[in-house]
């Protein structure tokens, strides 16, 4: 059982995510937006895994695992990132600065495992 | 480091990672103080630059071994070497013509240097055959600076005055100079005639249009009588078409036209243009001697005397091939780059909602497999069905983009046509708005409008829908309530893909190509649409009324 906060701008995707992560057993936090996303983790304790879109309106994915590597805070969080895009380097942060890359549209058991993974490697 | 530069004589330099300037020995540093290195030099070639006097040098770069990740560049100056090259060729021509030219005349190029002397300029100077070539303009005539040669050469001017020359010996002589500049855009002289002072008039000023002619070496210039054969033919001319002067001149122009332009007379037509509007310009395939095609950039002047006489034609001809092969390769590239974006974004748009769909349906078949409550699972396939729904719509804007907006025009009444499709009231202060066009085509611009109006309403804000005659067209104007759109955005919304940098998260759906689609339709129809934003968005389109019907019925 963790804490997860999930942003993700698709209403749909957001609805969905959660409820598997909830059957998992996990407790989710939903923004959607990057902008809501900061907001939640400035005033709430720390969760154990951050899930983000990597394309949102205002402030992106990229632009949000940059503040969190920035904060001595949030500078060990782990983060899944979650794209539709076609791989291009520029729109990605830089490599090594999230934990897993899972691309839309993925699998049930992906996410489940994404999340396992960040828990183990903590 | 020093190990690096293989001569303390030369100007070298040692260059590190990124084609960083690591070190420059005393040479080059008395050539180039702190100045950068061009990228023509580390490719092997040349490239003009300001030595520390102030005067352009011309240096080619010549890279040595990679020591550990370190190349030495040695600079050689080849500004001589590039005047006599340039003298050659301005001599080969017509070097005998004005050999015999009573007046000294010399030309001096870009570098700021005589490429040209006749023998006349020679024994005025008391240089040796051939010696004055290379020699800098400030030695002959003074003052001259680097900048003022620049000036000269970028913009026509002619000065005249009087002065001094200086000799080779270092004496000095009393002249009167003419100077002016000559050569097309490629290559550009200062032809200067000299005399001494009192002597007799200036004469012809054939031998600057001689060098002209010479000089210019990717410009075919000749002349053609008023009959349109040809008069005089240079060797750019000869070598863009493969004729010698001896084949083709008295020979009618036309033979340079390509088979299908010289059946439909193009040839005469285009001469009774120039003759008409004084000078012609035009692109165009033409035929070289061995029966090739050849792109040509052509302008056909007329000549005419004082009396207005037409006396023949000036014909500049360029080789344009490589220009049009050029621009054809990089259009293909642009539209390749532009549909990969096309698809990208695409794919990008597509993956959003089915990877809800995938994550629905597992979840939906997982908690069936559990046994799981009816109710749970209305809910999750409520959302589901909203998906696919959504899915469906943006595969077919998709096709609406790729469907041609070809017309296929017919007569629409624009007020009919837009309450067929708009439960409001549609205001209107005339009793029709006929327009010539593809109703179904203008259906799709007008049901787009309305949607976006309607998406960006907040809830209870009205749609206004007007379509009225203004001037010889129809505008339609289709206002909203909602946030509006950004100054600098009201031309993007139309480019495809736009989202709107003030939806707050909010999530307008589809592909945003709504718009782009509407522009695509409007256009094909002969007209307008744009976007204004105050209170709202107000979006504007306007179409030409039907032929035959007049504005004021």
């Amino acid at each position: 059982m963790a804490r997860i906060l999930l942003i993700e701008d698709e209403a749909a995707l957001r609805h969905v995510v959660g409820e598997v992560l909830g059957e998992a057993g996990h407790e989710v936090l939903l923004a959607d937006d990057g902008t809501r996303g900061l907001t939640m983790l400035e005033r709430l304790p720390p969760p154990d895994v951050v899930m983000m879109d990597l394309f949102m309106p205002k402030i992106g994915g990229r632009a949000v695992v940059a503040r969190l590597r920035a904060n001595p805070r949030w500078r060990a969080l782990p983060v899944v990132l979650m794209t539709g895009a076609v791989y291009d380097a520029t729109d990605f942060p830089p490599a090594g600065s999230y934990q897993v890359l899972l691309k839309k549209p993925f699998d049930l058991d992906e996410l489940v495992a994404a999340v396992t993974s960040c828990l183990a490697s903590r | 480091m020093a190990a690096l530069f293989d001569s303390d004589e030369e100007p070298s330099l040692v260059i590190g990672a990124e084609d960083a300037v690591v070190s420059r020995n005393a040479a080059a540093t008395d050539l180039l103080g702190e100045g950068p290195v061009r990228p023509e030099w580390l490719a092997g070639g040349e490239a003009m630059v300001d030595a520390a006097d102030g005067w352009p040098v011309l240096l080619r770069g010549e890279v040595r071994g990679h020591v550990s990740g370190y190349r030495t560049l040695r600079l050689r100056d080849v500004t001589l070497a590039r005047c006599r090259e340039a003298a050659d060729r301005l001599t080969a021509g017509h070097g005998a013509l004005l050999a015999v030219e009573p007046d000294p005349v010399l030309a001096v190029g870009d570098l700021g240097r005589i490429v040209y002397a006749n023998p006349a300029v020679e024994a005025l100077l008391g240089y040796g055959a051939g010696a004055v070539i290379g020699v800098r303009m400030d030695a002959v005539f003074g003052r001259t600076t680097a900048t003022g040669v620049r000036g000269f050469l970028a913009a026509y001017s002619r000065v005249a005055g009087e002065g001094a020359a200086l000799r080779c010996d270092g004496t000095s002589v009393p002249v009167e100079a003419d100077l002016r500049r000559i050569g097309a855009d490629v290559e550009r002289f200062i032809a200067v005639r000299l005399r001494a002072p009192g002597a007799q008039v200036w004469g012809p000023a054939e031998a600057e249009v001689r060098l002209l002619l010479a000089g210019v070496h990717d410009h075919g210039i000749f002349l053609l009588g008023p009959d349109g054969r040809v008069a005089t033919w240079n060797a750019a001319a000869a070598r863009a078409t493969g004729y010698s002067a001896g084949e083709i001149v008295g020979q009618p122009c036309e033979v340079l036209y390509v088979e299908e332009e010289r059946a439909a007379g193009h040839a005469a037509a285009n001469m009774a243009r120039a003759a008409a509007e004084g000078v012609l310009r035009m692109e165009a395939w033409r035929r070289s001697r061995d029966g090739g095609r050849f792109w040509a950039d052509v302008t056909l002047t007329a000549l005419r005397d004082e009396a207005g006489q037409l006396r023949g034609f000036a014909k500049v001809l360029c080789d344009a091939s490589a220009r049009r092969r050029a621009a054809e390769a990089q259009r293909a590239l642009d539209a390749a780059e532009a549909r990969n974006r096309f698809v990208r974004t695409v794919a990008h748009e597509l993956r959003n909602p089915l990877a809800s769909v995938k994550a629905i349906t597992h979840l939906a078949a997982r908690r069936a497999r559990a046994g799981q409550a009816a109710a749970t699972q209305a809910a999750t396939l409520a959302v589901l069905v909203n998906e696919v729904d959504r899915l469906a719509a943006l595969v077919n804007e998709l096709l609406e983009v790729a469907q041609a907006p070809e017309v296929s025009p017919r007569p629409v009444d624009l007020i009919g046509l837009i309450a067929g499709i708009w439960p409001g009231p549609v205001e209107s202060t005339a009793g029709g708005v006929p327009v010539a066009g593809d109703a179904d085509k203008l259906r799709t611009v007008f049901l787009h409008l309305l949607a976006n109006a309607r998406k960006f309403s907040p809830r209870g804000g009205s749609v206004r829908v007007r379509v009225d005659r203004r001037g010889g067209c129809a505008e339609v104007t289709v206002a909203d309530e909602g946030i509006g759109i950004p100054p600098d955005e009201l031309e993007r919304v139309f480019e495809g893909f736009h989202r709107g940098s003030n939806l707050d998260g909010h999530d307008p759906g589809g592909l945003g190509l709504g718009l782009h689609i509407a522009r695509e339709i409007v256009r094909a129809h002969g007209g307008r649409i744009w976007a204004e934003s105050g209170a709202g968005t107000t979006l504007h389109v306007e179409l030409p009324l039907a032929n035959g019907t007049h504005p004021a019925d």
